[in-house]
């Protein structure tokens, strides 16, 4: 779980903006008799300027304050790139306000590790937002917030390469916990934190330590147990993506009914492919797909069909869809056709099944000489996937490989995800765009080379 | 060829031979049916599908030696639905009549001469206790894949190792095997062979049903070894060669050509205890036609250069060999495990089947966490929500956590001898292995299931 936080995000979305504010203190909120500081960067954050601040006041701290009055589109365009570089890595990405968000990367530690991925967003949302940010990484999403405030502990400026990460490591849990004190947990205000040290309750171990039955009874039932779990360093609650995406699908009316099976197939990969491609994009795999087809007598019918495993891209769409549409009496001529992909599960959640033994071997009668291919295959895919192979050699194992089609789709994503959408498609897509495609297989092999 | 033959003695013959014949229309339209030939007071019925034949001989009251080639389920459920007692087959020039008390049915029959060539009885055989083949099968046999796609894995390895033979199965997901205490290497001089395991689920069929048979009605004609109603209570049941059914080609016990011996464990006497005592039994009376209803201690066994025939209790089974090189299944073992847990396996298999409740899309794991004191299983199904269960167990080494598809964890620790099953685990992508304690003959390899 990783959460990220904007270094004063509202004071350096100025700066971004007006370059000779840079390195002066600078608040950004109202400047009238009743205004407070809604941000402050940390030239003024040096000067004892706090956020809530009343304006007036933060002057009288910092007499050169320079107070920018909020522009808040500003910030929502900048927010909206943030959560377009976040989801990038990962459909899992819970924003809170502009200029935080909790990020799953449950599902994509094949890009990484969690602290990579960190490394990555700090690297990314400084490339193309030009701003500084703070990414705590740990295992549950209030952990991974704490950490988050750990690591903002220094400032921007002062950070070296690889700052403005902190991690949690699921074995230090205890050891960074314990010694903070209780009003840095989630929904510890003044109040509860005052009854807390009534009795002696001062840092998060004494509240660890404490009976859950005596801390319910202090600070009220759902509190209390909320409390001793976030003590205990429990803390379960998901990730939900601000928009939950229940299916995606894509449809189209024919100019002229079509009749011919062939001419449907093709129209149905035209559709499957941007539905397998949002599935890619999403990093969603979905558990069902459905085609609708509307006859030219307006009769409309919907076939669906469970797919085990799911489809992570457009190959499992199209693959589905045909047969689907292989099940359709079409002679009356089909004026509208559909493909949706639905149950739609994060990448993460989608589970596979190892192989002892790779696919493909003891499909031949005579299989002699398919064992080497496979352990290449499997020595090719374990550097893609950036693993050890020597590991697999001296455990005397064969890794399995994964599907290789869902390597070529990662393939892909990859190559998409940095030289854009239509830099690379596949070639063995049914369709009409068969012959200008690059091939997948050499896709790959260039990709070796690079790496 | 006219013969009149027990109602019930000639159904199990028609079906059992009529196992092997395939649903689908052969291009060869005599294979659809089963091949009945009558020779002196013997019955053989014969059924394949060119890759499994099926012979099953009965004693029958013999009236005019012949042969006639009948649809084989049409026969069946006709014998199968007559009035209990004697049934009579005649073979009339392209049909055959089978009447039973007042019932009357004419057939229309396939011509004989296209019923296909078997292969000939080969002298040299091994023969395997009976208890061992059956235990060994049920533990190795479910592992094999069922995916035509892949015919390689859709076979039973049987290969020699010191001192036995070796059972092997995958389905590319788990492994199983099994080595059977054999004095001899595998007949024919071979290495190793390749059995598909539809043939071997027949030869588990066979021996179900011969359990179940001996003791009380032995209907089909297994002529005893001379000794073996002696040696049947015995430990050791399993010595020397089997007598066969056609007695004429079969060696004489002890005779130096192919007389192997298999070497019972002591662990397995127990099992060998559980062998009905022979005659002893009220029905042997009966058995007129039968002789003593002696219940097979032994299988047969030989191996040719395409096939291999098993025979049991007279029936002969004959397997076409798969031809191709099984994965090197020796490589995959894991060296050693950093953890490692003894666990009751009732307690094991129980909670797994309880939380198992929850798999409907049978691609939902069980994760499985040791602590120490036991393991954690846990399955969370996205639809229908989640369970959990400890069972105690004795763990050493490291904790781990690690996810398997419930059910083929469960055929592994089913499959296991024993209370208690040894769970080995290197982490969570590489192969554990389920074996019992106190037995290092059965193994069971079993991949994890990535969860991210």
């Amino acid at each position: 779980m990783l959460h990220v936080d904007m270094d004063a995000f509202f004071a350096s979305v100025e700066v971004l903006d007006d370059p000779s504010l840079a390195g002066r203190p600078i608040a950004v909120g109202g400047d009238g008799s009743r205004g407070a500081v809604a941000s402050c960067s940390y030239e003024a954050r040096a000067r004892g300027v706090r956020s809530a601040m009343a304006t007036a006041e933060a002057r009288r701290c910092c007499p050169d304050l320079v107070v920018v009055a909020p522009r808040h589109h500003r910030y929502v365009e900048v927010s909206h790139e943030l959560h377009r570089v976040l989801r990038d890595i990962t459909a899992l990405v819970e924003p809170v306000g502009l200029d935080e968000a909790f990020v799953d990367v449950s599902g994509v530690l094949r890009r990484g590790s969690p602290p990579t991925i960190g490394r990555y967003i700090l690297r990314q949302v400084h490339a193309s937002l030009g701003l500084t940010c703070a990414v705590g990484v740990a295992r549950t999403k209030s952990l991974a917030k704490l950490a988050s405030r750990r690591a903002k502990g220094v400032a921007p400026a002062d950070r070296g390469p690889g700052d403005g990460l902190f991690v949690v490591m699921p074995q230090a849990e205890r050891c960074f916990l314990d010694p903070l004190p209780v009003t840095e947990l989630w929904g510890v205000g003044p109040a509860t934190a005052e009854r807390l040290a009534r009795y002696g309750v001062h840092q998060v171990a004494d509240l660890a330590a404490m009976p859950p039955a005596t801390l319910r009874r202090l600070v009220g039932r759902s509190a209390g147990e909320r409390l001793a779990a976030l003590a205990r360093g429990c803390d379960t609650t998901p990730v939900r993506p601000s928009r939950p995406v229940k299916s995606i699908g894509r449809e189209t009316t024919v100019a002229q009914d079509l009749f011919e099976p062939a001419d449907l197939a093709d129209l149905a990969a035209r559709l499957a492919r941007p539905v397998g491609a949002a599935l890619v994009a999403q990093d969603l795999a979905a558990r069902a797909v459905t085609v609708k087809v509307r006859f030219a007598d307006r009769r409309t019918i919907t076939r669906t069909t469970a797919l085990v495993p799911p489809a992570t891209g457009a190959r499992g769409v199209v693959e589905a869809s045909l047969e689907l549409l292989g099940g359709v009496e079409i002679t009356g001529g089909v004026r509208l056709l559909g493909v949706a992909a639905s149950s739609l599960v994060p990448r993460g959640a989608v589970v596979e099944q190892l192989r002892l033994i790779p696919e493909g071997t003891g499909t031949g009668q005579r299989s002699s000489g398919r064992t080497g291919g496979s352990t290449g295959g499997a020595t090719r895919l374990a550097r893609l996937s950036g693993d050890g192979v020597s590991q697999a050699a001296r455990d005397g194992s064969v890794r399995p490989p994964p599907s290789r089609w869902q390597r070529v789709d990662d393939v892909l994503r990859m190559l998409q995800h940095r030289y854009g959408a239509q830099a690379v498609r596949r070639a063995a897509d049914p369709g009409p765009c068969r012959a200008d495609g690059l091939d997948a297989d050499v896709v790959m092999a260039r990709t070796l080379r690079e790496d | 060829m006219k013969f009149r033959c027990e109602r019930d003695t000639l159904v199990d013959a028609l079906t059992t031979a009529g196992r092997a014949v395939s649903g689908r229309m052969a291009t060869n339209a005599a294979t659809n049916g089963v091949r009945v030939e009558l020779q002196g007071n013997r019955l053989a019925v014969v059924g394949t599908d060119l890759d499994l034949t099926v012979r099953v001989e009965v004693e029958a009251v013999g009236i005019a030696d012949g042969v006639c080639v009948a649809p084989a389920r049409l026969v069946a459920d006709i014998v199968r639905a007559m009035e209990p007692g004697a049934v009579t087959m005649e073979a009339l020039e392209d049909e055959v009549e089978i009447v039973a008390a007042r019932s009357r049915f004419v057939v229309r029959t396939y011509p004989a001469m296209d019923f296909p060539v078997l292969p000939e009885r080969r002298a040299e055989q091994l023969s395997l206790a009976v208890d061992g083949v059956a235990e060994g099968l049920r533990q190795v046999v479910p592992a094999a894949s069922t995916d035509d796609a892949r015919p390689l894995l859709t076979g039973v390895l049987v290969t020699k190792e010191p001192g036995s033979l070796r059972l092997v199965a995958t389905d590319s997901y788990r492994l199983a095997w099994r080595d059977l205490p054999a004095g001899a290497d595998l007949p024919g001089g071979t290495e190793q062979i390749l059995v598909p395991a539809r043939a071997l689920k027949e030869l588990q069929r066979l021996l179900a049903a011969s359990a179940k048979d001996s003791g009380s009605r032995s209907r089909r004609a297994t002529a005893p070894a001379p000794d073996s109603a002696a040696r049947a209570p015995e430990p050791v049941p399993a010595v020397g060669l089997v007598p066969g059914v056609v007695q004429s080609l079969a060696p004489e016990p002890g005779s130096p050509t192919g007389a192997f011996e298999v070497s019972v464990p002591q662990g397995d006497a127990d099992v060998a205890g559980s062998v009905p005592q022979g005659d002893a039994d009220g029905d042997g009376s009966d058995g007129a036609r039968g002789g003593s209803p002696v219940p097979p201690a032994t299988i047969g066994f030989s191996v040719g250069e395409l096939d291999a025939t098993f025979w049991v209790d007279g029936v002969q089974l004959t397997t076409r060999l798969l031809d191709g090189r099984f994965p090197d299944y020796r490589q995959l073992v894991p060296p050693s495990y950093p953890s490692s847990v003894h666990v009751g396996k009732a307690s094991l298999v129980d909670a797994l089947r309880r939380v198992r409740l929850l798999v409907r899309d049978n691609t939902t794991p069980v994760r499985l966490t040791t602590s120490a004191h036991g393991i954690d299983l846990s399955v969370m199904s996205q639809d229908l929500g989640q369970a959990t269960e400890s069972v105690d167990a004795r763990v050493e080494g490291e904790e781990v956590t690690v996810a398997f598809n419930p059910s083929y964890l469960i055929d592994g620790v089913e499959a296991a001898v024993g209370d208690e099953v040894v769970l080995e685990i290197v982490d969570a992508t590489k192969p554990a292995t389920v074996r019992s304690p106190d037995h290092d003959d059965y193994r069971y390899l079993l991949m994890p299931v990535r969860v991210s």
